[in-house]
């Protein structure tokens, strides 16, 4: 368990995290969420050790990662948003310096390296010079070395940046996968990945957490806006004075539409009301086909963007 | 600590540096020792030893540039600061590594007195402690070198700068002649006089064991060494 309590970070004036609490539970996938810059990869940095904090204290399993840094550190296991390699290194070479550098007794130090390279599926390159390897393999590499040890923990910055769309969907896999049986935290500024992977999204920007929410509960927040998205074969002219007089109908918005002579309209319903069957009668009663017709769900981005967005003009008031 | 010693050391000989060092060491030595010894048959090894002095502030920084400023370029240094072993351990680690690639070629050269046996009578004690010196002083150079490494991210400006600050080092005993004595100037010059790394080594040179200056330079090796794992502190800090 990860407590974070009133963490801040400044780089001079510059506040990259500000007062961010939170506690990340055992055995559970949770996704750090937020644009370039809004201080996820100074957090990981904190709670690793790498950087120390300006103000406000991070325990791992109740170690505070100042005053007990080893025993924190133990637990721990960590990609960095651009893995950790010495190019110069062989695979093995690597993995078996950072396994002593984690003191894992050397009588299990092959063993353990036999397990991560396997579960990392490395085990082809295991003679190559790390140089002359493929941006998912050092992706794999880095992954590798994070998992020797077995630690509990397992924070990734950015896993999938830089790679390509199969290696993505592998290394999701592998994360789902590690996800059983370890505490995994990752960013991403990719909205679609946290809710693909995750079962907790945290939400930062400018350095503040704007929301924690399960994947679950930010599911259901893109339900809920109750428009209704319509294309009728009408002018547009015609379909405004039918909605003006519907009083389910609290406002509207009529676009041209792509296909010709249509209209592509979202409604907005008096109390979020499902009034899908009036709209079909009422524009049958006047003679005009509807094409298609569907609740409007927000999509994440929109969400996230909300989110984002309330914070900046909460800052300027 | 252990792993990061190995590691470092193997790394002089994957990328050449060690080599280098080695080979440029002793052929600037292998060239004073035939003028001074052979040509003009001095029994005095000490002699050769004071007139290479000037290859520290050349070679030295080749060997330090990339210690830790090279570890933050290529920001392997994540891995060592997060892992479970303590600043001051990756320091120690790092700097007997350099202190090993640096004695490679000073075993080679604890052989020339023997040969200079052949010849005639050599003081083999003179000669072996002012090779004591010689190497104490080298350290005092590589935890400079370190020193600045870990101050910057670019193995270029850590060799350009150490560089600089060992010439300076080196020039410290003329550039203090310079000022004039009495009033403030005489403290000047007894602070100048604190940096005179290489005056220590004259006694030895002239075949004299100075148990001063041997502390004076385990001292240098402390404060630098200590510099540099509150330099890697404060960059966490900041």
């Amino acid at each position: 368990m990860i407590e974070i309590k009133n963490l801040v970070k400044r780089y001079g004036k510059h506040v990259a995290v500000d007062h961010l609490s939170c506690t990340i539970e055992d055995g559970q996938i949770y996704g750090f969420l937020g644009p370039n810059g809004a201080g996820k990869s100074t957090t990981m940095n904190i709670i690793t050790g790498y950087l120390a904090a300006s103000e406000g204290t991070v325990s791992v399993n109740g170690h505070d990662i100042l005053e007990e840094p080893e025993e924190a550190k133990k637990s721990i296991g960590y990609l960095p948003e651009i893995p950790p390699l010495y190019m110069d290194m062989r695979v093995g070479e690597y993995l078996e310096f950072a396994a002593r550098l984690k003191k894992i007794p050397k009588d299990k130090i092959e063993k353990e390296i036999k397990r991560v390279t396997k579960e990392t599926s490395i085990e082809d390159v295991y003679r190559s010079l790390i140089k002359t390897l493929s941006k998912g393999f050092r992706q794999r590499v880095g992954l590798a070395c994070a998992l020797l040890g077995d630690p509990g923990i397992l924070i990734l910055d950015e896993p999938t940046v830089g790679l390509d769309p199969k290696q993505i969907i592998e290394i999701r896999e592998l994360i789902r996968h590690l996800g059983k049986k370890h505490t995994v935290i990752l960013s991403s500024h990719i909205l679609s990945e946290v809710s693909a992977v995750c079962d907790h999204v945290l939400i930062l920007s400018h350095g503040k957490l704007v929301a924690s929410e399960t994947t679950e509960e930010l599911g259901r927040r893109s339900d809920a806006s109750g428009e209704i998205e319509m294309t009728v074969r009408a002018a547009k002219r015609h379909l405004a004075m039918i909605l003006d007089c519907m009083d389910s109908v609290k406002d509207y918005r009529i676009e041209p539409s792509e296909e010709a002579d249509c209209s592509d309209v979202i409604i907005d319903p008096v109390n979020k009301e499902d009034i899908r069957e009036r709209l079909f009668y009422r524009m049958a009663e006047e003679k005009c086909p509807i094409l298609a017709m569907s609740l409007k769900k927000s999509s994440l981005e929109d969400i996230f963007l909300e989110l984002t967005e309330n914070d900046k003009e909460e800052q300027k008031a | 600590m252990s792993a990061i010693y190995i590691r470092d050391f193997k790394s002089f000989f994957h990328n050449m540096m060690g080599y280098v060092f080695a080979a440029f060491f002793l052929v600037v030595v292998g060239f004073y020792m035939t003028a001074y010894n052979l040509v003009y048959a001095y029994s005095q090894f000490e002699y050769t030893l004071n007139a290479t002095l000037f290859i520290f502030f050349i070679l030295i920084p080749i060997l330090t540039m990339r210690s830790f400023a090279e570890e933050r370029k290529s920001k392997t240094d994540q891995l060592l600061l997060t892992s479970p072993v303590t600043v001051t351990q990756v320091v120690l680690g790092k700097y007997l590594a350099l202190v090993s690639a640096f004695l490679i070629p000073m075993v080679v050269i604890a052989f020339y007195p023997l040969l200079l046996t052949q010849f005639g009578d050599v003081n083999l004690k003179a000669a072996y402690g002012c090779l004591i010196a010689f190497i104490l002083m080298g350290m005092v150079f590589l935890a400079l070198g370190m020193f600045i490494s870990s101050l910057t991210e670019s193995p270029i400006a850590a060799a350009f700068i150490s560089f600089g600050v060992m010439l300076v080092m080196f020039l410290m005993p003329s550039i203090a002649s310079l000022i004039p004595d009495g009033g403030l100037g005489g403290v000047l010059k007894s602070i100048l006089s604190w940096f005179q790394i290489t005056s220590g080594f004259d006694s030895f040179a002239g075949g004299i064991f100075d148990l001063t200056s041997i502390v004076y330079y385990i001292s240098w090796i402390i404060v630098f060494y200590a510099l540099t794992v509150q330099s890697i502190q404060k960059r966490r800090w900041c």
